[in-house]
């Protein structure tokens, strides 16, 4: 298990300010920064597996936040990613809230299914605190922003 | 004629399928409050992309699947991920043909 997030968030991995409105584009939004930060070739494909998991089940996971993922053999490497919604999406959360902070997680296809959905459960337990959750939203440090997703392991 | 992109689809759906179904990664995702209500309709699109492929490819990577888990693997730095062998250059065909380990019989997939 590695860690996903180092001591200091790269600037690489939080997009402030999604520009999409749907989750559909939300979700092409993060796996082109995902293409562009080499965890994957083929950033079309990705987000089909991303979408893919949404049919399953939506990955809302209340009080504004999302954590969409998949792990695929268009994965080269476990990343974590952050994106803010200035507007919010609309992600068929349980409580009917937009979401305003994503948190994609990417595996690759040899990441074990428990593994995989440890990092999921990571993401999604950093961001459960109201506090952690309120910085995640508004937080523009890097180091901050790392800090409360040090936890997070794939 | 059966296309990379299914075949990868096929995979990364069974990967998917694999975390729905049962086990502890199930239980994990439905303890974080996840509803996995869309598993039936990702069973039948399941046998819909599985129906694409033809005949010689299908036998193949359902053969994998049986054996290792994985009907598919990554090659990188031309090396087999499922068997670690390295693969000798003229298996290297275009990233969108479809090729087959020759030690293990897994689906490559090259990109
Ligand atoms: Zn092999």
């Amino acid at each position: 298990m590695s860690i996903l997030v180092g001591p200091a968030l790269h600037p690489a991995h939080l997009i402030p300010d999604l520009k999409g409105h749907s989750r559909v584009s939300v979700l092409g939004e993060l796996a082109r920064q995902a293409q562009r930060l080499g965890a994957t070739r083929e950033p079309a494909m990705l987000r089909s597996a991303l979408l893919m998991r949404e049919r399953l089940g939506s990955t809302a996971a209340g009080h504004g936040c999302a954590v969409p993922n998949a792990r695929s053999l268009l994965v080269t490497r476990s990343v974590l990613l952050v994106g803010r919604s200035r507007g919010g999406v609309e992600w068929g959360a349980e409580d009917g809230a937009a979401v305003r902070l994503v948190l994609l997680v990417i595996s690759p296809a040899e990441t074990s299914a428990p593994g995989h959905v440890a990092a999921v459960a990571g993401a999604v337990e950093a961001a459960r605190p109201v506090r952690a959750r309120q910085r995640l939203f508004d937080s523009d440090s890097p180091g901050e922003i790392a800090e409360l997703l040090g936890a997070v392991r794939a | 004629m059966t296309s990379w992109i299914d075949v990868v689809g096929l995979h990364d759906l069974d990967l998917l399928l694999e975390e729905a179904r049962g086990g502890g990664a199930r239980q994990r995702t439905l303890s974080l409050g996840f509803r996995l209500g869309g598993l039936a309709a990702l069973e039948r699109s399941r046998v819909r992309l599985q129906a694409r492929l033809d005949g010689r490819w299908a036998h193949a990577y359902e053969r994998a699947q049986r054996r290792y888990g994985r009907g598919v693997v990554a090659v990188r730095d031309r090396v087999c991920q499922g068997c670690f062998i390295t693969l000798p250059t003229c298996a290297a065909a275009s990233r969108d043909s479809l090729t087959v380990c020759e030690s293990c019989g897994r689906i490559l997939s090259w990109r």
